[in-house]
């Protein structure tokens, strides 16, 4: 038994021995691995480069710290700009002058140092029932508090990364105290308890519980895909807000070359890659998200849901207002 | 091998095993009171509040589903009983997370059960907001949970009630105590030292759950102690609170002892159990509790998870899932056999030799299962990552190449923290059977001059293979299931079922996943099958 | 024998079936108040099923029984245990372990009754436990479990009293004071009590009246001298104590002929006719041995038991046992000569 246990043992060192290996790149990635493997697989068939992604749920910027120049990571793939913008300000991360110095991403969407990039937008957008909500042109984040929406709005928990992004922008332009009154505003009005995702909200609008939600532009192009979703995307309306002022708020899936890259040339490559115009396009067909290289259109279907004016609010400065974006949800006790 | 040369392996093994916790005892030494205190002032005494909710509920509902059931079964007839009793132990095989989120989809507002009550009073009254419709809550929590993890208590509960054999429940009857008078005063609270052992494992569960409250936003300390050093990132305050959760169990644990003070219950009891045959309703009663909690557990989940692998068909298979699917038995099944072989030898160790402080490895080796296994992966990942670093600064200054993360970013990493997990499991199965295997054995086998190996190899194992057999299945069950640890500690290219599930399940895509989920449960059940089988239920 | 309105229970044709094997057939048996029986039988024979269907613990497929002029069990209604009041002792003790022995004796003392407390110390006084009020049943000795076991049955006034084997977890040398201190609770306290044995010794000493079961049914009944000297079949015989197995030819009334022993007189003369066959079963203590140098039959052991020397006799090709308790000793490879004394003679049919 016990020179079976050591054979197993062994056999368990040995099989995980792979990244001694040139010909590969490792990410970190809090995007789900089932959104990005489409895409790497592609660049694989071409470079011959195998790519490793490691799904991490939390703390990739803690994982770094702690394997120091050890890490065998060598890109960061985050969903959000927040988790972004942590890794960068911890010194986690090198510049890629490569990818700085090319101009397929435009300047608003990168680091002014070559830090990170932003690979695809996606809108926060509101939800409206088709058979409801006759009047859709107005619709702002500043009016869903107002008192005619009272009772008849949906949305996931407040703390999900998606929303503080948003009510961190609310901040950035108008301020804490008018943010807390507008927060208390949008939690009177709310059907339920917020809870769910994205989707189980325009679930709700079908079902008739609530009339208007808060929901990024490609759930809404998912559930068109899914065949038992489809019912759910075509009771609502996919509604950019804020088209009679600045805009509608984005918030952007980006990378990140870390500092102690072993693979730095591949990681170059790949970047240089996702960034390319035959990522972005996949990107923009598989996961329904606005492509960030100007040269690239986004899909049919994401094109037929019309232009749109975008907040060109800088990223950075939306940041700076997480924490207290988290702490205002926690004072008006909006999930609760 | 001498009496010695076990003993330094048992050693060695015991303290491989327990340098996490003590790393982590040490941390929390060190000062950082500043986080702790703002979390003290803050959040913490809510999230100490849900995690004593959480766990007491689950206790509860773990009591109230398996102790009745396992009564019924071992001292009644009724119909299907011969069935139901090995169909309780199915939950088992479910995840807590996947029947949550089942669950959570079918009493939504827009779910099946609402949307029908709808439709019957033709109301738009919502009756979403109705209480016990809402299961995002500790309620909620604790329910799913306890409905996986009963069958622990009932199996333990089950093989107490029909070992205390049937006389002393027919004194109580003789002396004019009711069935429910005499299952209240004598059956129960003789099968306390079970019951005790098998909430002790239920709560250890529920302790350390971290995708079925983080699902429900139910925030509890194993939440904490992961915000304190992935959120926070204050090593410090998350090892406070962590021996804060441990001393706490181990002191509830010490109070039961102490409270049982002098009574033992150690005695086998005779007495040939003729089974009540129940009539009426009362047959029909037990049925229908039995079945139910069959059903809700375990049958409409699963009914569920194929309609929803029928529904995804298209996005199902890329071709990993098989791929992992051999990853996840073939590291259970590791697992398991590193843990039987290790409780063998502290088990065997402490039979052999005479001295007291023998059976300390033993002791020391179980405690870990009582950490949550969030923590205790954050545990082997700071310890190895210092090892490993100190390692590679040391070749690299006599100037070879640096291995890297040779532990950490390694399979290794992952079965340690198994091993370090699930010892307790072992122990516990194999300790028990040790004790069955009289003494005498061991004196006559020295007497004929024969060594403790032959001992061990030619008497004992083949004495208690049938423990060593339930010990395997039950460590293999639980790493088949196991999610936070593997989160934390997969390498590059590996993924268990479990692990690939989450991707799903935290997108709230687990219909796509329901195939991966089908085969958690699948390849649960054979050993769970297998366990109830060699635990004597036919 | 029993006068009706003296009568305790009465078991009428009870029958009972278990796994499809019939354990009791048509089994009839009464009680008196304040008297003792025992019933004796080999393993097997269905004594313990008697106490069970009494206590309600089995299912009585025919019969009646009924306690105190109150029906236990019938056609028509069937009492639970927790009804019948019926107090059960058995082989193991079955004290709840989780309870000192106060506790323990207090368990069946209904709750109505104020003076708990007093019934509690007066049982343990009763059967000398008193300062054994606090301790665990697992710090006792068996006969201590046993003499609280007792206590805790007489807590709940039963009517009737069954054990199941009490003694045979008892050390042998306080089974005897433990037998004498348990008959003289049960006699102080006028409890009728059915006592279930395989041991003669333990049924002599503690029953006033004896059945022996056979096979379901009871074969004999009756004081222990009529059992042991008139026994109706051979098993019964065997159980009543070691003896001598010998064929045998009637000679007249009152004597038998063994091609071993020779002429064996009774003092009973017996029916059979004369010249039959039959099988005669003589006590060790009914041969005598003398001294013979030139006689057959030679000592191959002997064995001194305390009271007396057993001897193992061959003659031809049978092993003889014989007791003797005289002052002379015969040492192994004696030549000597058996003859049977004169006693009351058991015949049986020839198999």
């Amino acid at each position: 038994m016990k020179r079976l246990t050591a054979l197993l043992l062994a056999s368990a060192i040995l099989s995980t021995e792979a990244f001694a290996n040139d010909e590969e790149v490792n990410i970190y990635s809090y995007r789900q691995p089932f959104l990005i493997e489409p895409i790497t697989e592609v660049f694989t068939e071409e470079t011959g480069i195998a790519v490793n992604i490691l799904y991490v749920k939390d703390g990739i910027a803690k994982r770094l710290e702690r394997e120091g120049k050890y890490s065998p990571a060598d890109i960061v793939l985050t969903s959000d700009f927040n988790r972004l913008l942590e890794i960068t300000d911890k010194g986690l991360t090198q510049a890629n002058q490569q990818m700085q110095d090319s101009d397929v991403i435009p300047d608003q969407y990168k680091d002014s140092e070559g830090h990170w990039f932003a690979l695809t937008k996606r809108v926060r957008a509101v939800y409206a029932s088709k058979s409801r909500v006759s009047n859709t042109a107005d619709i702002s984040y500043e009016n869903l508090s107002s008192a005619q929406y009272k009772g008849r709005i949906c949305t996931r928990s407040g703390k999900h990364p998606y929303n503080v992004s948003l009510v961190a922008s609310m901040i950035a332009h108008h301020g804490k105290d008018a943010t807390k009154d507008w927060l208390l505003g949008l939690k009177n009005n709310l059907a339920r308890k917020p809870q769910g995702n994205d989707r189980g909200q325009a679930k709700a609008i079908k079902e008739g519980l609530c009339d208007l939600s808060l929901g990024n532009s490609y759930y809404f192009g998912k559930m068109l895909m899914d065949e038992k979703q489809k019912p759910w995307a075509d009771a609502v309306k996919l509604v950019f807000p804020n088209q009679q002022d600045r805009g509608s708020h984005i918030n952007i899936s980006g990378m990140a070359m870390t500092k102690y890259a072993p693979h730095k040339k591949n990681a170059q490559q790949l970047m240089a890659y996702l960034s390319s115009e035959k990522a972005q396009s996949l990107y923009a067909d598989i996961n329904m998200e606005y492509p960030v290289n100007s040269n690239v259109e986004p899909s049919e279907l994401v094109k037929s849901w019309g232009e749109f004016k975008a907040d060109d609010i800088a990223l950075t400065e939306i940041v700076k207002h997480r924490q207290t974006a988290y702490k205002l949800l926690d004072e008006v006790k909006f999930d609760l | 091998m001498n009496n010695n040369k076990w003993l330094i392996w048992a050693w060695a093994a015991s303290i491989a095993l327990v340098l996490p916790t003590a790393f982590l005892l040490l941390q929390s030494l060190t000062p950082d009171t500043v986080l702790f205190e703002h979390l003290w002032a803050t959040v913490l005494t809510d999230y100490i509040v849900n995690t004593i909710q959480l766990v007491g509920l689950v206790l509860l509902f773990s009591a109230v589903f398996a102790l009745p059931t396992a009564w019924l079964v071992a001292m009644c007839d009724f119909p299907a009983r011969s069935y139901l009793q090995w169909l309780l132990m199915l939950p088992l095989a479910m995840p807590a997370y996947v029947i949550a989120y089942i669950y959570t989809d079918l009493f939504d507002f827009s779910g099946p059960i609402q949307r029908t009550l709808r439709a019957i009073f033709q109301s738009d009254v919502p009756v979403g907001q109705l209480w016990f419709f809402d299961i995002r809550n500790v309620f909620g929590a604790s329910l799913m949970l306890s409905l996986v993890l009963f069958p622990y208590l009932y199996l333990i509960a089950r093989t107490a009630f029909l070992e205390q054999g049937a006389h002393l429940f027919q004194v109580s009857r003789g002396l004019g105590q009711t069935p429910w008078q005499s299952f209240r005063r004598i059956a129960l609270p003789l099968c306390r030292p079970a019951i005790v052992v098998g909430l002790m494992f239920i709560g250890a569960e529920a302790l350390g759950d971290f995708a079925t409250v983080h699902y429900f936003s139910v925030n509890t300390l194993t939440t904490a102690v992961y915000d304190s050093w992935l959120g926070h990132g204050s090593l410090s305050a998350a090892a406070k609170i962590s021996i804060l959760m441990l001393v706490s169990v181990f002191a509830i644990l010490a109070i039961e002892r102490w409270q049982r003070g002098r009574q033992r219950f150690h005695h086998k009891y005779t007495g040939q159990s003729v089974l009540f045959k129940l009539q009426g309703w009362r047959a029909k009663a037990a049925f229908m509790y039995c079945a139910s909690l069959v059903i809700a557990g375990f049958i409409l989940p699963l009914i569920i998870l194929a309609g929803y692998a029928i529904d995804y068909a298209s996005f199902a298979t890329d071709g990993q899932l098989g791929k992992v699917l051999l990853q996840t038995v073939w590291l259970a099944l590791l697992v398991a056999v590193i843990t039987t072989f290790l409780g063998i030898l502290f088990a065997f160790t402490t039979r052999v030799s005479s001295q007291k402080a023998v059976s300390w490895p033993l002791k020391i080796s179980g405690m870990s299962y009582m950490m949550p296994s969030t923590v205790l992966a954050i545990a082997v990942l700071i310890t190895m990552t210092l090892f490993e670093t100190k390692i590679n600064d040391m070749l690299i200054a006599f100037g070879y190449d640096a291995p890297g993360l040779f532990l950490s970013g390694t399979l290794t990493a992952l079965v340690f923290a198994f091993v370090v997990r699930f010892q307790a499991v072992a122990n516990g199965t194999i300790e028990t059977s040790f004790l069955t295997v009289s003494p005498s054995l061991d004196m006559a086998t020295k007497s004929l001059g024969k060594s403790d190996t032959k001992l061990l190899f030619g008497v004992h194992i083949p004495l208690i293979k049938k423990s060593l057999f339930t010990a395997m299945l039950l460590v293999f069950i639980e790493c088949m299931k196991e999610l936070p640890a593997a989160l934390l500690l997969r390498p590059f290219n590996f993924d268990t079922l479990a692990t690939y599930l989450y991707q799903y399940v935290s997108d709230e895509q687990l219909e796509q996943a329901a195939l991966a989920a089908i085969l958690i449960v699948l390849a649960g059940l054979y050993p769970v099958i297998r366990l109830t089988r060699t635990n004597g239920v036919h | 024998m029993t006068s009706p309105d003296n009568t305790a229970l009465i078991i009428d044709r009870i029958s009972v079936s278990y796994q499809h094997r019939q354990v009791l057939d048509k089994l009839s048996l009464t009680v008196s108040q304040n008297e003792i029986l025992c019933l004796l039988g080999q393993s097997g024979s269905g004594k313990t099923t008697v106490l069970k269907s009494i206590a309600g613990l089995i299912q009585v497929n025919a019969g009646q029984i009924s306690l105190a002029g109150e029906t236990l069990s019938s056609q028509q209604k069937t009492l639970l245990p927790e009804q019948r009041g019926v107090g059960i002792i058995f082989q193991d003790f079955a004290l709840f372990p989780h309870l000192t022995v106060f506790e323990n004796v207090c368990f069946g003392i209904q709750r109505l009754k104020k003076n708990k407390q007093q019934i509690g110390d007066d049982l343990l006084e009763l059967v000398k436990m008193t300062e054994f009020a606090q301790s665990y049943p697992n710090e006792l000795s068996g006969g201590q479990q046993q003499r609280v076991a007792i206590a805790r049955a007489l807590g709940s006034d039963p009517k009737i009293l069954l054990l199941d084997e009490p003694f045979s977890n008892v050390d042998h040398h306080l089974r005897e004071q433990l037998m004498f201190d348990i008959r003289d609770v049960l006699k102080r306290q006028t409890i009728p009590a059915i006592f279930v044995t395989h041991s003669r010794e333990e049924a002599f000493t503690f029953a006033d009246r004896l059945s022996f079961m056979e096979a379901g049914k009871i074969v004999q009944e009756g004081t222990a001298e009529s059992l042991y000297f008139q026994p109706t079949t051979p098993s019964l015989a065997e159980s009543m104590g070691e003896g001598n197995w010998l064929d045998v030819t009637m000679i007249d009334s009152v004597t038998t002929h063994s091609i071993h022993l020779g002429r064996i007189s009774s003092t009973v003369a017996h029916s059979r006719s004369v010249l039959s066959e039959a099988c005669q079963f003589i006590r060790p203590n009914q041969i005598k041995i003398s001294a013979d140098p030139h006689a057959s039959a030679q000592i191959v052991n002997q064995v001194f038991n305390g009271e007396m020397k057993i001897y193992f006799i061959a003659l031809d090709d049978k092993i003889f046992r014989v007791n003797d308790s005289g002052e002379q000793t015969w040492e192994i490879g004696t030549k000597v000569s058996l003859t049977a004394l004169s006693h009351q003679a058991i015949l049986f049919d020839k198999a």
